[in-house]
């Protein structure tokens, strides 16, 4: 069982995914200094269920078992547990300052307990029973499971059966007795290159034909077939260099993420949730999405009050800090910030119990909070920017800061107010830069799913039927 | 010595230093008293430290259970005045 963060990072030394980076194979991700961040980040989920003072937040206990367990193996058997998570995101955020990649294969274990209950009951199938076991492995030995959706899917205008070629959407390309063989991939992989498992899923709404690409299955990374090439991030290098310019070397920019190439990978029986139910191919995505939107309020939250701390150091280090509309702008940034929480908060007390028994949270609510996401971030860095100043873009490189020839003018003209040394102006600008720009937005835009998805969902259940009525009743209008 | 429990909220959004507040009260007390968990089957008395208001885990516990439990959930009383108030408290 995995306790530790020594205990993971050894356990995923053991499994030797098949992991490239920069065109080459990695031999060991937990020596390679571009991926040594990512794992950071995820040890953190480890590491805080260990200490009595997150407890409350990062533990819960199986329903299954009755035993202790991290929170990212639970499934949600309240209100309260939905807050809970919420509360939990926001916590974890403010130690790593970047995404810690664990919700994904939390939120895909959820939306699959609920959704294979319902299918097992309608089709007399035996999924729940399988995935239950699944679960209860994933509990009692604490892996790291990426949840997988997000297919490549080529030409948008075609369905999966449609592309011409096939892969672009995961598929079932064989059925045998002993179980399935699985060929395609998975694009956008948060944290796989260090996790255990991937509970792959469909990657939207399946018609009749696309009875091949409704499958949803538990694969372990080290299986035979399964290739990782990890995605390029902005300013990434900078992490293998000594000194400042990373801003947050400890820690990832985003999530490591992954494009996972499954080539002919044999999947048993046992391990498969769903096979050609095409008809709940669309309640797995919408719950998987659902439970993953009601995240970014707390994981994006605690980010976000990282950004707001740094840039209020930038203007104290500055003397700006005093200007009334600076203090104005970090007063909006906490607005910002505090709103996308609260949409977080309120869609899991407004959640409900699933056929199941697992809690859902309310899924209007839930895209309505990503949909300020896609918002509120840009508006959050762009107030950070504009405190901080266009210095946080033309900075000088470490070295020059270091350098015997012109060290001595970067810190003399560099210098803020008196007391702080530049160094300490420097690091602050280069922690901003590294959680304001480049792939930090755009995760902040498509993680979960861009903002078309969300509004697809206020179409849906935005309820303007309902609302014509109430305004024609008030109206005195009759048909 | 008494034996007294220690239970933290889970800290999501402390409005204080939830740690440094603690850890000046367990020092203060190391000779007179022994910090437990909740699940020491013969607890009597808790103090539950928690970063806000709201003060998540005090619907955890049923008072009828404790002879004594305190709740903390700012800053305001310094932590000398609760290490004061706890060492008057009677056998626990």
């Amino acid at each position: 069982m995995i306790k530790t963060k020594e205990d993971y990072i050894e356990s995923l030394k053991r499994q030797k995914l098949n992991v490239y980076y920069k065109g080459e194979r990695v031999e060991d991700v937990t020596t390679h200094p571009a991926l040594i961040p990512h794992i950071n980040a995820a040890a953190k989920t480890y590491e805080l269920a260990l200490r009595p003072e997150y407890e409350d937040l990062m533990t819960a206990t199986s329903h299954l078992t009755g035993k202790k367990i991290n929170r990212f193996t639970h499934i949600h058997q309240s209100i309260d547990d939905l807050i809970k998570k919420v509360q939990m995101l926001r916590l974890i955020s403010h130690e790593t300052g970047s995404c810690y990649q664990r919700c994904v294969g939390f939120d895909a274990m959820n939306s699959l307990y609920m959704t294979t209950y319902e299918i097992d009951e309608a089709r007399g199938t035996k999924y729940f029973e399988r995935f239950v076991e699944f679960l209860k492995m994933v509990q009692s030995e604490n892996i790291m499971v990426v949840g997988g959706m997000t297919d490549p899917k080529g030409d948008r205008s075609k369905r999966p059966g449609e592309q011409t070629d096939p892969d672009l959407f995961t598929h079932v390309v064989e059925k045998r007795e002993d179980g399935i063989v699985i060929r395609g991939a998975k694009a956008h992989m948060t944290g796989s290159i260090n996790s255990h498992e991937i509970l792959i899923m469909p990657t939207q709404n399946m018609a009749k034909g696309d009875e091949a690409y409704a499958v949803a299955a538990a694969i372990p990374l080290k299986s035979k077939g399964i290739t990782l090439i990890f995605g390029r991030q902005s300013n990434e290098e900078r992490k293998l260099e000594e000194g400042i310019d990373a801003g947050n070397k400890e820690f990832g920019v985003v999530g490591g993420e992954a494009l996972i190439v499954f080539e002919d990978v044999f999947v048993p029986w046992d391990r498969v949730f769903m096979c050609g139910e095409i008809e709940f191919s669309g309640m797995l995505v919408e719950r998987f999405a659902t439970l993953h939107r009601q995240n970014y309020g707390g994981c994006k939250g605690g980010v976000s009050d990282i950004i707001i701390g740094a840039t209020a150091l930038a203007a104290q280090y500055q003397g700006t800090a005093n200007a009334s509309h600076i203090k104005d702008k970090l007063i909006e940034m906490m607005h910002l910030t505090e709103t996308v929480y609260a949409g977080s908060v309120a869609c899991s007390a407004m959640g409900s119990k699933t056929k199941s028994g697992a809690f859902y949270p309310d899924p209007l609510l839930a895209n309505c909070t990503k949909h300020n996401i896609t918002r509120n971030i840009y508006e959050i860095s762009r107030l950070a920017h504009d405190i901080a100043g266009g210095i946080m873009a033309t900075l000088p490189f470490d070295q020059d800061l270091r350098s015997p020839e012109v060290g001595k003018y970067v810190k003399k003209f560099l210098a803020g107010v008196e007391g702080v040394p530049t160094e300490t102006r420097m690091k602050i600008l280069r922690l901003l830069e590294n959680m304001t720009g480049g792939t930090c937005l755009v995760e902040s835009m498509h993680g979960a799913g861009p903002p078309q998805s969300q509004r697809v969902m206020y179409q849906r259940l935005g309820q303007l039927p309902q609302k014509i009525k109430w305004a024609k009743a008030l109206a005195k209008i009759k048909d | 010595m008494k034996t007294i429990a220690i239970k933290f909220c889970g800290g999501c959004n402390p409005t204080y230093d939830r740690l440094e507040y603690w850890e000046k009260i367990k020092a203060e007390t190391a000779d007179k008293i022994t910090w437990t968990g909740t699940d020491h089957p013969d607890i009597r008395a808790v103090l539950v430290i928690c970063g806000c208001q709201t003060a998540c885990p005090e619907k955890k516990f049923d008072p009828a259970r404790y002879s004594t439990l305190l709740v903390v959930r700012d800053q305001e009383m310094a932590p000398e005045e609760i290490i004061n108030k706890i060492i008057t408290w009677g056998k626990v």
